[in-house]
């Protein structure tokens, strides 16, 4: 973390989605912003506690910078994959934004009690993952950014 | 059986002890068992009982008029288990329908939009890339398919939102109608300062109902009345009036107005008097409407004549009080 804040290194961020166009359309929007972002991907809440608790052929992932978490997944959803991370000490501190598609999933965010949560609505756009970044860590950004280089959809 | 019996042979020994030259066998029962025995068994047992011809001949009578209590009772029986199956099995239809339903609403809601986001996506990523590198009409081409993809996602959105308004699960609560009211225009406040707008309110009642829908209802009307604007400036007036304990709410104003013929069917899912390029809007609104009154119990109206403007009214209620 301490290496990202100086901007020594580019910030990992882990999307947790199942489905591949939404991954693909992220990684071409993420090139856009010009930031320095390693995107790793995980289908399942399964693999995204391996990837994070670095089991298996997830031994050398790095811990995320953010997590984005699609709330619809199969076998062990977003909601599921939020209260093993708040029920897990080494994982609790981890940033966490949640992928809504439709306005059930802000049914489901109201009837589960994570209106709390930072939420971005499918499909992932810059200024979107701007407004939210901003909400939960406010020198954030500037871990990301190569000096000078302010992302046009910055501005909206 | 038993207990009967029991009683009989009772009623015997008395006898063989009393008179013991008639013998207990011979002696038929002098009368019908106690009714102290007859209000340990049960109606049904008792009635099968009295049927019995071997009783002897003086049960007769009775019996006969038992036996056809008897076949009543299994007539009145086989009809109440024929009217229970066919109610368990209109229930089951009923769930399964419901059930249908429910997950066609999550298809929608959930399959159809990932494929669609997808579309809009690499579109516009299409053109976002490469529209230099292409001709007018491709460019416009593209163009078009982002707009169709898009007005599909409203639709889309629309009926969910229309799906959920009987599903919501917000419990009912006191509505002031004037806040609501003030809401509505800050949310118009564009709308109205470029229309030039009039919009006044007489002083609104508290009802009972579900804010969220209450203000759905309200805006979808006012903003109706805004965008079927026929003379300059329009004017729009929320007003209240009470008719055997309920609340009526109307919302008048002096636009286009609806000729009775097309009445009817404004408040259906998508239905539209208007092209959209004169009148944008999906038709959802009066639709949401409809729902929105239904689920609060009450009734929605228009009174309405072409070039008249129109008067949309519908009922609420207030808390009915707790019982004592």
């Amino acid at each position: 973390m301490t290496n990202a804040l100086l901007g020594s290194r580019p910030a990992e961020i882990l999307m947790v989605e199942d489905n591949e166009y939404d991954v693909l359309l992220t990684r071409e929007v993420f090139k856009e912003t010009k930031l320095r972002i390693n995107l790793h991907h995980v289908e399942t809440g399964e693999e995204c506690m391996a990837f994070l608790r670095k089991q298996g052929c997830y031994a050398h992932a790095p811990t995320p910078d953010l997590i984005l978490l699609d709330l619809n997944l199969p076998v062990m959803d977003g909601r599921e994959v939020l209260a093993e991370l708040s029920a897990d000490d080494a994982l609790r501190q981890l940033l966490v934004v949640l992928l809504v598609s439709n306005p059930q999933d802000q049914d489901l965010l109201q009837k589960h009690k994570l209106r709390h949560c930072p939420t971005i609505t499918k499909p992932v756009d810059f200024p979107q993952l701007l407004r939210v970044i901003k909400t939960i860590h406010g020198c954030w950004l500037t871990v990301v950014m190569f000096p000078g280089e302010m992302p046009h959809a910055g501005a909206s | 059986m038993a207990i009967i019996s029991c009683a009989h042979d009772d009623a015997g020994r008395a006898r063989v002890t009393h008179a013991p030259d008639r013998g207990a066998a011979t002696s038929p029962p002098a009368s019908a068992p106690p009714a102290s025995t007859l209000a340990a068994t049960t109606l049904e047992e008792a009635l099968s009982q009295l049927a019995l011809p071997e009783q002897g001949p003086r049960d007769e009578g009775p019996g006969e008029q038992a036996t056809s209590l008897q076949r009543e009772l299994q007539a009145a029986r086989e009809q109440l288990a024929r009217q229970q199956a066919a109610l368990e099995k209109s229930e089951q239809a009923r769930l399964r329908a419901q059930h249908e339903l429910q997950q066609l609403v999550y298809v929608v809601s959930h399959d159809l939009p990932a494929p669609l986001r997808g579309i809009i996506g690499f579109l516009q990523l299409l053109q976002r890339r490469y529209e230099q590198e292409l001709d007018p009409n491709a460019r416009d081409w593209i163009g078009r398919s982002i707009a169709n993809a898009e007005q599909l996602r409203t639709l889309l959105n629309e009926l969910l939102a229309y799906s959920r308004i009987g599903s919501s699960t917000q419990p009912f609560e006191d509505v002031p109608l004037n806040d609501l009211f003030a809401a509505c225009v800050q949310h118009l406040a564009p709308r109205i300062q470029v229309t030039g707008a009039h919009v006044t309110r007489d002083e609104l009642p508290i009802v009972w109902g579900d804010r969220q829908q209450l203000q759905q209802l309200l805006q979808h009307l006012l903003d109706n009345s805004l965008k079927f604007v026929r003379a300059r400036p329009p004017r729009i007036h929320v007003g209240a009036e009470r008719r055997d304990g309920d609340w009526i709410i109307s919302v008048q104003d002096n636009g286009l107005g609806i000729e009775p013929k097309h009445q009817p069917r404004i408040f259906d899912v998508f239905s539209r008097l208007h092209r959209t390029q004169d009148y944008p809007g999906t038709g959802i609104g009066l639709a949401v409407c409809r729902r929105v009154v239904d689920r609060h119990g009450g009734e929605l109206w228009v009174e309405s004549q072409a070039g008249q403007g129109s008067i949309f009214r519908f009922t609420l209620r207030e808390r009915t009080p707790e019982p004592p």
